[in-house]
């Protein structure tokens, strides 16, 4: 039979068209003729792709089943049936998008087999067909049909000969033979429902068999990766849909233990980090975040329009074997590699100037800051010059860029990039961001701010982020960038005719180094507001609300990316544009304080505990604390509040006054010398909140009128607090002189 | 930071001289023409390195302390201990326009360059004619990008009977140089 | 002698008068006659009565004015003022760069350089080309030299074969072509004949 039909990629049968049917019973009479059109409709299969050539040949395997039901053994169509039935439950929800393909070629499929199955032979298979197709383009589907395929080699063998089976039938033996298969068929729908239950059991015992929780096994030996995955998908489809999958003594939060544990074994994250990544998303995106950050990016390199332009570049790189082509619509400049047969980094092109490698997120803030030409612009964190470079490229060489750097040894590697690409207007320098600007020189058009961050946006090119990222580093680093973004601010001409903006920027994607840091600006300046990166659509709008802390409105114009959506590195963009001139008060005070500090400006940990600083630090609960675990030093805070709060209810109850009366304003924290009361009353409204909760556990009630106040307050807006606090300020005082002189 | 001496600025401009033609001019030419140049190019020295920027940015760059300032616009080279010019192969940019001779080099012939070696006669697609021997000469690749410059061996008239195994330009600097000495090329 | 109000001309006569008053004692002091006038010859005006002026006084209050030296005679060096723009020092100048920043000096420097270039590159132009010439020169002379050695043996064998030809022609034909054939011949015995072992 030359080939045989082992090597036809054959699709799920079409339904039946009755108008061939006729046509087909009288070209059986000829049977050399059935060859070359069962050959012809699967070249048409042929052009699909490779992953369907596995689910075809499977296809092909049933189809013979059912047509040649006799000579098959029902066991074999009944495993057959099994698998897929297991496999097409795993996916029910999935949409039948191809079903529309299908459709043609099962039509000719079809034509050969009409005259052996019935018509509803055929409409059956079309159905099961489809769920098969677009079930078996999961990769689940793969692990699990792999062991089939002994089977079906045995199966092709036997085709051979079913062919010639086939052949023989005439129009006596159909109708037997239709009616045996559609009785058999009836039993294999039973049979598949019934798997269906018995599946859909299976998975519920799986997430509800201790086994999930109880596999832990031998902690001594190394971890079963296989298992371990395999738990964390199950655990996450748990998740999903926790009413019917979950056990019932199992709550949310252990299933959330178990697989954040599992998470942190799997992936080597860090308990806390992995927390953190995990309470940005839901599970299922969590756990797509997670695989995405396993493996690379693509390498993108940008083209230096100073010296050339795209369409030249690629010409002369595919020229030297680089496999390219245009990284997106959102980049008229980019180029994704796929492959090279010469190191990027070494070709004529690369050392003349005419691209950098760059990675594709890195092309977004400048994008958004958008520089003209005869601009003065900065850039505070220059190193190793992507960004910089792009700039002056945008401004064709005029205006003026000046680039700092904090680290000496990297400006090095931004001055070779800056020579290389060919800018001229630009300048480096070597100084620390925070007091160098606007000290040095202010008045800019616009700031680029590209922060230095923790790099939870960028795992993928350095898995150390993973381990060496621990709580401090997430209140120091957020620190220092909000004093950056400050003095990005205050260097900003706020009546510059052409300009006025700032682009704050970090390859981080938590939101202590994103939102936060612009919520806390916006509060600080209110000479400043949030406005549209001009990036459209590209990416995802950043977040107005996260666990408690609530955001600016305009928050969701800022933009975020994800490794896991638009395969770019984990970034976050904001623009800002300065309205009108700082503060008197506000920039002179901070930055004084700011001006003594020597911290690197690397990722790495800061270690000036002495210094004072005066700048509120958000918590993880998003409320501001005047006081810094290093510059007060350890005191008990909680405890000493409470023994004010009892002594001074104590006071009152001696008095014979009702302490529950009397105190119904929020009572204030010890504030220290380092607070400045009348810049910072939200920050003391907000730190009664967690005082309040502490006192809450003792007694809930007399805090509950003050809890309400509190959070009406808040509601107010800052003006009242202001006077709230004012106040609050000299009652504290009274109480507390009084209670000392009691004590 | 601070503008050139006579004494130096001679020194430089010999230097360059020997690499560009009557166009040298161009480089301190008076701004207004017309075109898109719209600012005066001035020479600053800092320490002991010559950049060569717009005037606007050399003001600028006075406001930035000293030891903090690393490049202003386009470093050009340096200063020796004694006085003499070095050419930097930054300054290609600025050289390459103005080259008087010129040579180009097949692309058998750019890799040896790009890694520092001199260039030989059978790596030449053509040169420029009546270079006297020892003139300074520019080398570009096929596509007219400047690759480094250098020293011809002999003048033309002779380069025509040499082998191709001959030197035809001394190698001085090439593009190469941000790879392989990227540490030492911008320091003092 | 001790000071007295009195004039000055009292002085000689006192002067006379000790004199007079040692010749007394001893006559032998002076043998002249000494031409003394006594005390009340002289005129004198009369003793005045000075007065003394009162500590406070304010002639004595007004401060004195007291002589005013200029710097040059007391010879003191000249402070070092700012000098205006274009004066030059004249002599010891101080040691300082002189900035050319501005267009003319830039242009005028540059143009001196490239004049100078150039008339390195003429030169050395020159030199290629005299070089040239010499070598085209000489190449051509000895092209000339071997073409005239050329010609010469030419001649001489011309020569050769005219006379040849002369000397047969007079003799028989036969021994024209037998002359040339025997010479040739014997030019052929006369060949080395070589071996080979």
């Amino acid at each position: 039979m030359g080939v045989g039909r082992r090597m036809i990629k054959q699709g799920p049968p079409p339904p039946l068209d009755e108008s061939k049917i006729t046509m087909l019973k009288k070209r059986k009479a000829g049977e050399p003729e059935i060859a070359p059109k069962a050959k012809a409709a699967p070249a048409k299969k042929r052009r699909r792709s490779d992953a369907d050539e596995q689910t075809t040949s499977k296809k092909a395997a049933p189809k013979k089943s059912k047509a040649n039901g006799a000579p098959n053994g029902s066991a074999k169509a009944d495993k057959k049936k099994v698998v897929e039935k297991k496999v097409a439950e795993k996916k029910k929800p999935v949409p039948m998008t191809d079903s529309e393909d299908e459709d043609e070629e099962m039509e000719e499929m079809d034509d050969e087999f009409d005259d052996l199955d019935g018509i509803s032979d055929g409409s059956l298979d079309s159905d099961e067909g489809v769920e098969r197709l677009s079930d078996l383009e999961d990769d689940d589907s793969v692990i699990v049909s792999d062991g089939e395929d002994h089977p079906r080699a045995t199966m092709f063998s036997d085709d051979e000969d079913l062919s010639d089976a086939e052949e023989q039938l005439t129009a006596a033996n159909i109708e037997g033979l239709s009616r045996k298969l559609d009785a058999e068929q009836q039993a294999e729908a039973e049979e598949a429902e019934q798997e269906l239950q018995d599946a859909a059991m299976q998975t519920n015992i799986a997430g509800d068999r201790p086994d999930v929780f109880g596999q832990d096994g031998q902690p001594g030996l190394a971890p079963d990766l296989q298992l371990l995955r395999q738990r964390i998908t199950d655990t996450i489809r748990i998740l999903g849909d926790l009413k019917t999958l979950g056990q019932a003594d199992k709550s949310r939060a252990d299933y959330v233990d178990l697989v954040l544990n599992d998470i942190c074994t799997y992936y080597g994250y860090t308990r806390y980090l992995a927390e953190k990544l995990w309470n940005l998303f839901t599970p299922m995106e969590a756990f797509a975040f997670f695989e995405a950050n396993e493996t690379p990016r693509p390498v993108v390199i940008r083209t230096n329009t100073l010296r050339t332009n795209r369409r030249s570049l690629a010409q002369a790189l595919i020229n030297r074997g680089v496999v390219l082509e245009p990284v997106g619509k959102w980049s008229k400049v980019g180029l994704q590699v796929f492959e090279s047969a010469v190191p990027l980094g070494a070709t004529p092109e690369y050392l003349a100037g005419h691209y950098i490698l760059q990675a594709a997120s890195s092309f977004l803030p400048v994008m958004a800051l958008a520089p003209q030409p005869n601009e003065r612009v900065l850039d505070m964190a220059a190193a190793p010059g992507g960004k910089t470079t792009y700039m002056s490229a945008l401004m064709r060489n005029t205006g003026t860029v000046i680039a700092n750097d904090a680290s000496k040894p990297r400006a090095k590697g931004l001055i070779g990039n800056i020579h290389r690409l060919g800018c001229k207007n630009t300048i480096v320098t070597n100084m620390d961001a925070r007091t160098a600007f606007p000290k040095a020189i202010g008045g800019f058009d616009r700031v680029l701010l590209d922060a230095p961050c923790t790099g939870t946006g960028v795992i993928s090119k350095d898995a150390g982020v993973k381990t060496s990222k621990d709580e401090r580093d997430f209140l120091a680093i957020p620190h220092m960038q909000r004093q950056l973004l400050l003095a990005a601010i205050d260097s900003v001409d706020h009546s510059s005719k052409t300009g006025g903006y700032i682009v704050y920027s970090t390859c981080s994607v938590t939101v202590e180094e994103n939102e936060a840091v612009v919520q806390y600006v916006l509060r600080k300046r209110p000479n400043i507001k949030i406005v549209d990166t001009g990036l459209g659509d590209f990416g995802s709008p950043g977040f107005t609300s996260y666990m408690g802390k609530k955001f600016d409105a305009k928050m969701a114009m800022t933009r975020r990316y994800f490794p896991h959506r638009e395969n770019v590195d984990g970034f976050y963009v904001c623009k800002l544009k300065k309205t009108g001139p700082t503060p008197a008060s506000q920039s002179t005070t901070e930055t004084s304080t700011k001006s003594g500090r020597a911290r690197s400006s690397s990722k790495t940990e800061s270690t000036d505990d002495e210094v004072y600083d005066k700048t509120p630090i958000l918590d993880e609960d998003g409320t501001t604390q005047d006081n810094e675990g290093g510059s007060f030093g350890p005191f008990a805070e909680d405890e000493d509040q409470d023994r004010i709060d009892r002594a001074e209810r104590n006071r009152l109850r001696r008095k014979g006054l009702n302490p529950k009366g009397v105190l119904n304003k929020p009572k204030k924290s010890k504030d220290a010398s380092t607070s400045k009361d009348i810049e910072k009353p939200e920050e003391k409204s907000e730190e009664k909140k967690p005082e309040a909760k502490k006192a809450e556990a003792k007694k809930s009630e007399a805090k509950k009128p003050e809890a309400a106040k509190k959070s009406s307050n808040e509601g107010k807006g800052e003006k009242k607090t202001v006077t709230k606090g004012e106040e609050k300020k000299e009652k504290k005082e009274k109480k507390e002189k009084k209670s000392a002189k009691k004590l | 930071m601070r503008a050139l001496d006579e004494t130096e600025t001679r020194t430089m401009f010999t230097k360059l001289a020997s690499y560009t033609g009557a166009s040298l001019s161009n480089l301190i030419a008076p701004p207004a023409e017309g075109t898109a140049v719209t600012e005066r190019m001035v020479f600053r020295l800092v320490k002991d390195r010559v950049f060569y920027l717009p005037e606007r940015i050399a003001n600028f760059a006075t406001s930035i302390p000293r030891d903090s300032l690393l490049t202003a616009g386009t470093m050009i080279g340096k200063f020796t201990k004694t006085g003499k010019f070095r050419l930097n192969m930054s300054s290609l940019s600025i050289i390459a326009p103005h080259a008087r001779v010129k040579c180009w080099v097949k692309s058998n012939g750019e890799m040896p360059i790009l890694y520092g070696s001199n260039v030989l006669k059978a790596h030449v697609a053509r040169w420029s004619e009546d270079a006297p021997e020892h003139s300074g000469c520019v080398i570009f690749n096929q596509n007219d990008t400047p690759l480094g410059f250098g020293v011809t061996a002999r003048s033309t008239a002779e380069m025509r009977k040499l082998e191709p195994t001959a030197v035809v330009v001394f190698a001085q600097a090439d593009v190469g140089m941000y790879l392989r000495d990227e540490d030492t090329m911008f320091t003092t | 002698m001790a000071p007295t109000k009195g004039s000055s001309k009292g002085g000689p006569s006192k002067g006379a008068s000790d004199g007079g008053s040692k010749g007394s004692k001893t006559s032998t002091v002076s043998g002249g006659s000494r031409v003394s006038k006594s005390k009340s010859n002289v005129k004198r005006p009369p003793p005045k009565e000075m007065k003394k002026k009162a500590r406070t006084e304010q002639a004595n209050l007004q401060k004195k004015k007291k002589r005013v030296y200029t710097d040059a005679e007391l010879d003191l060096p000249k402070l070092n003022a700012i000098t205006p723009v274009g004066v030059v020092k004249p002599k010891g100048k101080k040691k300082g760069k002189v900035f050319v920043d501005d267009q003319e000096g830039m242009m005028t420097i540059l143009a001196m350089v490239n004049a100078e270039k150039e008339g390195q590159i003429e030169s050395k132009m020159m030199k290629a080309r005299q070089l040239e010439e010499i070598r085209e020169a000489k190449r051509k002379e000895a092209e000339a030299r071997l073409t005239e050695k050329k010609d010469k043996l030419e001649a001489v064998k011309a020569d050769i074969r005219q006379k040849k030809r002369e000397k047969s022609g007079k003799g028989n034909s036969d021994d024209r072509k037998s002359a040339p054939s025997s010479g040739k011949s014997s030019a052929k015995g006369k060949r080395k004949s070589v071996s080979f072992a």
